[in-house]
């Protein structure tokens, strides 16, 4: 039965240092028997075992350089501030672009508080400097995140949702890059738990 | 398996034409065709090869990182609401706009139907759970429905032969409601979930044990053990979770014996109205839209319960006004799945783990089998049969924390409590009013009539539906669990069985124990349909090993040239 709540992408085991590509490849060709030695010592790797990585990432998706398809330029540019103040890194791992990707596909219904919370913003900026969120300082910036609590959870679960789905996020988190474990780190102790 | 261009086998004679190249169908290919005859398969999808699998594509490679289906939504409205379609494997199913269905479900009955070889193997949870007598009998205890004319003993060799040939990693147990097998070592339980199993045998006396899966813990047959990389339903390289596309139709096909036919929309079962015997069947090629006629000594149906049902009522004839085998009249009645969605979650305080995204990945969860209305036990009140727990226990990351800047990303990572979730998947009654039947009116691209289906579950559903809430939230407390909360969601499973339930009267039943239909000795019908009882078990492996003692069945026939 597929456990539905475990959360993608799911990772690996990490890489012993100073292995190669090459030969980390030919480890894991090795490990699954991918990999033959003829009579006079050459290798033949079955070509099953270029797939196991043919797919491993160069760069992650350029998402950064497309224009925006559903913020215009003030949300996108107050968003890449928030999301930075909020997770830092998220900028850098392409987290305002994702998420205009997603907004530009999804429903009213999903847009609606996404929207609403970014302009909580700038109204509560309007409110407490007579300017928008973007033209205060950085402190004046994290104290009203703080003093908004709603509008600042709706705003992080865009963003870390956004950052941690990225190459760089996932890493964070301890996410290795391959793809391949050996073993499930199943309890080895003998008298099980109580 | 490579996509290999086939001669067009239009007007060809086999012996048997199986339409269908699934979890029935792949076996029915296989022990035809090893045994020395020729079959035709008729598949509604495509063949995938390795360089189409997806399982080592990550998230951050796809343009939306699998993390929204709005843009499968235009095409895929009702497939796109399953979690097994994603941004990864949308195009593997059906375009709900080509192949449409009319629901009368409530709620509505989500039917999902990739179109591949292979069928729902590419995607199924993987689940492989033996039935037993206290299934098979259990009319006789309870005087609900009909018993099935079968024993587990009958079925037994069978499951044996499956579960050695599929590769089920699983852990003996011992226990007369879920049956053991022949298992591969069992992957492993973690320390936390070995505490959940010690405490909720002590609290209860139930078991928790690892999900009786198909995928490979010791290589078979040139397919490697799993390397814990995550989705099987976005494919797998190294063929290590069980899918017909490479294992049963692979075989089939090594005979030189399996003429594959793809994209093959198979419409009637051709008729002999003279000596009543099936002598083909009628499909519409799906890229130009033109029927094709192909000929067999006899016919098995593997299309998946619903598809083989709507073919026999779309195979009426003067003689059969009210669908083909249906002398009974029982034919699409008694429509069954699994209805899940109910359940419980809590956290233990005092046991904790910390989240990492750099784990293997199980392919399976826990189960908590069925403790319900067992044979020796308390009748339980308010429901008759029983229900089993998927069950799960670990800890995610914490993207709630409170906080922002580093404060918040070094606590979502904190060591934390795990949680431990139940949920809840189970029997489903037979009614003559949950019916598939087809709409006349109603065509699919392809000119055939669409199935129109009703799948609502009742009382007896609803009552233990509301047990599995409250129940798991009564265990989650006494193993010390806080912050309990109950799931009250109800949605039917991908596990349509009973729509020509199989019997020893004709007047009562549409199939013969061996699956052949009791108005046409030539016709069987191999998949799900032929269930009396959906049971707990989720179907898949009692399909399968039913489908090889009916391809028993059908090789004696054939051998003794009876037709």
């Amino acid at each position: 039965m597929t456990d539905t709540t475990r959360f993608l992408p799911l990772a690996s085991a990490p890489e012993p240092e100073g292995v190669t590509r090459r030969s980390a490849l030919q480890g894991l060709a090795a490990s699954l028997g991918l990999v033959a030695i003829g009579p006079d010592g050459t290798e033949t790797t079955h070509p099953l075992a270029a797939h196991i990585v043919q797919r491993r990432p160069a760069a992650s998706a350029k998402v950064e350089a497309e224009a925006p398809r559903f913020l215009d330029a003030h949300q996108l540019a107050t968003l890449t501030v928030v999301a930075d103040l909020i997770v830092p890194g998220a900028v850098a791992s392409g987290s305002p672009a994702y998420i205009d990707r997603v907004l530009a596909v999804e429903s009213p219904a999903v847009r609606r508080p996404f929207v609403s919370a970014l302009a909580s913003l700038d109204a509560a900026a309007q409110e407490q400097q007579r300017t928008t969120f973007r033209a205060l300082t950085s402190a004046q910036q994290v104290a009203l995140l703080e003093s908004q609590p709603r509008v600042l959870a709706a705003l992080k679960s865009w963003i870390a949702g956004a950052h941690y789905s990225s190459e760089f996020g996932m890493k964070e988190l301890g996410f290795t890059g391959t793809m391949f474990h050996a073993t499930f780190h199943a309890c080895t102790h003998p008298d099980g738990h109580a | 398996m490579s996509a290999h261009h086939q001669p067009d086998p239009a007007g060809q004679s086999f012996d048997v034409v199986i339409v269908g190249s699934g979890a029935s169908g792949g076996w029915a290919a296989k022990r035809l065709t090893e045994a020395g005859l020729r079959v035709a398969v008729l598949e509604a999808g495509r063949a995938l090869s390795d360089a189409d699998y997806k399982e080592h594509v990550s998230a951050y490679q796809l343009p939306y990182r699998g993390r929204t289906k709005a843009p499968l939504e235009s095409a895929q409205p009702i497939q796109s609401k399953s979690y097994a379609v994603d941004e990864w494997n949308a195009d593997w199913y059906v375009n709900d706009n080509e192949e449409p269905y009319v629901d009368e479900s409530d709620p509505q009955f989500v039917w999902v139907r990739p179109r591949l070889v292979g069928g729902r193997l590419n995607i199924w949870g993987r689940g492989c759970l033996r039935m037993s007598d206290i299934d098979f009998k259990a009319a006789s205890h309870d005087g609900i429905g009909v018993d099935w004319p079968i024993t587990y003993a009958d079925l037994l060799p069978y499951y044996d032969l499956v579960e050695s040939y599929v590769g089920v990693s699983g852990m003996k147990e011992g226990l007369p409601q879920y049956p053991d097998g022949p298992f591969q070592p069992p992957i492993g339980l973690t320390c936390q979930e070995m505490t959940v199993r010690t405490r909720v045998k002590d609290a209860f006396g139930y078991t928790v044990t690892q999900g009786r899966t198909a995928n490979l813990t010791r290589a078979i047959n040139g397919r490697q053990p799993c390397h814990y990389c995550g989705p099987c339903e976005h494919g797998c390289v190294t063929h290590s979770y069980f899918n017909a596309a490479f294992t049963t139709m692979a075989d089939a096909l090594k005979t030189g014996r399996c003429t594959l036919v793809t994209g093959a929309m198979a419409y009637k079962v051709l008729m002999d109205p003279d000596t009543h015997r099936a002598r083909g069947v009628l499909y519409i090629d799906r890229t130009t839209r033109q029927p094709r006629e192909v000929f067999g000594r006899a016919v098995a149906l593997c299309a998946q319960s619903l598809e083989s049902t709507r073919m026999l009522f779309n195979s009426a004839t003067r003689q059969a006004p009210n669908g083909l085998a249906n002398s009974s009249g029982l034919l699409g009645k008694y429509l069954m799945t699994h209805f899940a969605g109910a359940g419980a979650a809590g956290e233990l305080p005092d046991v904790t783990d910390e989240p990492s995204m750099g784990r293997a990945s199980r392919p399976c969860g826990l189960l908590t089998p069925r403790y319900r209305n067992l044979p020796g036990g308390p009748k339980t009140d308010g429901f008759a049969r029983g229900y089993a727990l998927s069950t799960y226990v670990g800890v995610g990351f914490d993207f709630s924390a409170p906080g922002i800047g580093e404060a918040y990303k070094s606590a979502i990572k904190q060591r934390r409590p795990v949680t431990v979730t139940f949920s809840g998947f189970g029997e489903c009654l037979p009614y003559a009013d949950n019916t598939c039947t087809v709409d006349p009116d109603t065509r699919d691209a392809f000119g055939i009539p669409v199935v129109r289906i009703r799948l609502t579950p009742r009382q007896n559903e609803l009552a233990m539906h509301r047990d599995m809430a409250t129940h798991a939230a009564e265990i989650l407390e006494r193993i010390g669990a806080r912050n309990i909360r109950q799931t009250h969601g109800l949605r039917g499973q991908a596990h349509e069985v009973g729509t020509a339930r199989m019997g020893t009267d004709p007047k009562t039943s549409v199939l013969t124990p061996f699956l052949q239909t009791h108005d046409v000795a030539n016709l069987f019908v191999m998949d799900g349909s032929g269930f009396p009882s959906s049971a707990w078990q989720n179907p898949t492996l009692t399909i399968m090993a039913l489908a090889v003692r009916s391809t028993d069945y059908l090789l004696e026939q054939l051998r003794a040239a009876n037709y």
